[in-house]
């Protein structure tokens, strides 16, 4: 009785993670674009995986081998989105008519602009003494003479960060 | 029917060029063109008067390889891949029909080594897995010249790809590139954060995937090589994510000759032990354990791990030197 | 019966997934870009994970999953490396570029000067 329980979970499993891979493959086939068809992908290597090597696991012939299937499917939820992450920057680096395509923002110049701003911001803010002991307060700060190289600092970092992540990608 | 098909294929072969091959065309050999129609008519003229007939055949030649040779290769090119793909199908094909039934009594691989080997593999070496007892144990010799062709071949390469700092053709790229922080090659994009990120996660795990495939070598499928291949592609993920500058903190071209040396003597040394005690007669001090336990099957554990380390290095190096020139 | 379930069970994931790989097997080939290709290698090696994950229940080998663990991070790294190459060479061949239509911009300046 408990193992053909354990079958039903199984096949319910399986069944749905393969109707899954189903729509993430035609996808694949089907769509027009590299980054639709990203998206097709990402259906497969997270749900699809997920649903099948679930129901895989329940009926594993051993623990061991369940925990060992589980750890694919932790394997996939790490290494899939970066493995997105790599495809889409190399369209956007080979393709030369990507704007036909989709809109590309480069964040890199978005946070140079909000950096600039939340400069200049300081700045007006400095020329009124009573004004900067404000928005010390409010942003969480003691209100002492660090107060504006922490800010700077804090904007260099995110500055940082977007310019690794260069670019993000809203296709049609 | 004959003829038309060879006019066909002449038509086919000698076809004018699509408009994108005539681009491509256009685009190889602008630049003589232009060159040639830079100088003033003295030059011309004496360039003409120096050239000889050899010059001029093989700037035809050239000339024709050019317009007509590619495209003409191409296509031959293709339609040779058919030819040798289909002659290849049916001879495979052909071969498999006349082998004998998978599984029959009388097929040649039921012969009596195979027999002794599942007979007695346990007993004699102490590995479940027979395929490592057989590898290690049996035919330990072949592996060790195995390990050593694989140490042979990464010197050669060495030898023929590495870069010399001090000699003049070690390129300035290479050079910018030492200093630079996270980079793998020049002009690929470095510092990526997010696969940083998922190598910070993603590294230990494969680096702990491999040495239990190694570790486990006697008792499932696996062992020095497969567990050796996997911590190399451990190494290569984090040279991709982190680059050459932060590997050189730990690994660098020294540590390679150490630990492949290290590995190569003490395969031969403990190989040659049991090789003393077998032929001798004399019995192995080394206790072959029982069979299923981790530390079971006598020296076979030691050898796996340094066909691991041996392997791991290697494939290593290979990577670094075809990507960068140097370990 | 409970091994025959399982048998048509695993025969229909595997059939399903044989007939997606195909597809994936196609996108490769026509893929217009170097990008399509690479989506469709990894796609393949996903569904391969599934089929391989479907033999350690079907002939109940422990060590098959392994094969899928291994498998994950070979198409993974595959991924990683085949997107940064592709990338390099490209970045490299448009700086050469340039660096020759700059050299050959000097030389026409420099022949205009004359």
């Amino acid at each position: 009785m408990i193992a053909w329980i354990r079958f039903m979970l199984t096949a319910a499993f399986v069944l749905s993670g393969i109707v899954v891979c189903c729509i993430g493959g035609l996808g694949v086939y089907r769509f027009k674009y590299v980054a639709n068809r990203m998206h097709a992908s990402a259906l497969n290597d997270t749900l699809g995986i997920a649903l099948c090597l679930i129901g895989w696991a329940i009926s594993a012939p051993d623990g061991f081998t369940a925990v060992k299937l589980l750890l694919v499917v932790v394997f996939y939820f790490i290494s899939g989105p970066v493995s997105s992450h790599l495809l889409c920057r190399l369209e956007i680096e080979t393709n030369e008519q990507r704007e036909d395509y989709m809109t590309v923002r480069d964040l890199d110049e978005e946070a140079a602009i909000a950096a600039a701003q939340a400069e200049s911001e300081l700045e007006a803010a400095q020329d009124e003494p009573d004004a900067q002991h404000d928005a010390g307060e409010q942003a969480g700060f003691d209100a002492n003479m660090n107060d504006t190289e922490i800010l700077d600092e804090n904007s260099a970092d995110e500055a940082e960060e977007a310019a690794a992540q260069d670019g993000e990608v809203d296709a049609p | 029917m004959a003829k038309a098909w060879k006019e066909r294929l002449e038509r086919w072969l000698t076809e004018e060029d699509s408009a994108l091959e005539r681009r491509m065309i256009a685009m190889q050999t602008r630049e003589p063109d232009e060159e040639s129609d830079e100088p003033d008519e003295a030059t011309v003229i004496r360039e003409a008067q120096e050239r000889t007939v050899e010059q001029d055949v093989a700037e035809r030649v050239h000339a024709w390889k050019e317009r007509r040779g590619s495209k003409l290769m191409r296509r031959l090119y293709c339609a040779l891949c058919v030819c040798v793909c289909v002659t290849m199908i049916f001879l495979l094909l052909f071969t498999v029909s006349t082998l004998p039934r998978f599984g029959s009594p009388n097929h040649p691989i039921n012969n009596e080594v195979s027999a002794r080997y599942i007979e007695k593999g346990l007993q004699e070496t102490g590995a479940v897995n027979i395929v490592t007892g057989m590898i290690l144990d049996y035919r330990a010799f072949d592996t060790l010249g195995e390990s050593s062709v694989l140490f042979t071949a990464a010197m050669v390469v060495l030898f023929l790809l590495r870069m010399d700092e001090k000699s003049d053709q070690y390129s300035p790229l290479a050079r910018v590139m030492r200093e630079m922080p996270h980079a793998d090659t020049y002009y690929e994009p470095h510092n990526d954060v997010i696969l940083q990120k998922a190598a910070v996660i993603l590294v230990p795990m494969v680096l702990l995937l491999g040495i239990y495939v190694v570790l486990n070598g006697h008792l499932s499928p696996g062992g020095g090589f497969s567990g050796g291949a996997i911590m190399g592609a451990a190494l290569m993920l984090y040279v991709t994510a982190f680059g050459f500058k932060s590997i050189h903190r730990f690994f660098r071209y020294k540590t390679y000759q150490t630990i492949v040396l290290c590995a190569l003597l003490t395969y031969a040394v403990s190989k040659c032990y049991s090789f003393y005690t077998g032929a001798n007669g004399i019995h192995s001090v080394i206790p072959l354990g029982t069979p299923g336990a981790i530390l079971s099957s006598g020296l076979i554990l030691v050898l796996n791990i340094c066909v691991g380390f041996i392997v791991t290095c290697t494939m290593y190096a290979f990577y670094a030197v075809f990507r960068k020139g140097e370990v | 019966m409970i091994d025959k379930a399982y048998h048509m069970l695993a025969a229909v994931s595997i059939g399903a997934l044989m007939v997606l790989a195909i597809l994936c097997l196609i996108r490769c080939i026509k893929g217009p870009r170097i990008s399509d290709r690479v989506l469709a290698v990894n796609m393949t090696g996903t569904l391969t994970i599934i089929m391989v994950s479907a033999c350690v229940v079907l002939l109940g080998e422990g060590y098959l999953a392994d094969i899928a663990l291994l498998y994950a991070m070979v198409s993974f790294l595959a991924v990683v490396l085949l997107s940064k190459v592709y990338m390099g060479i490209y970045r490299e061949r448009r700086h050469e570029q340039e660096e020759m239509r700059r050299m050959r911009e000097q030389q026409e300046k420099e022949a205009a000067e004359q």
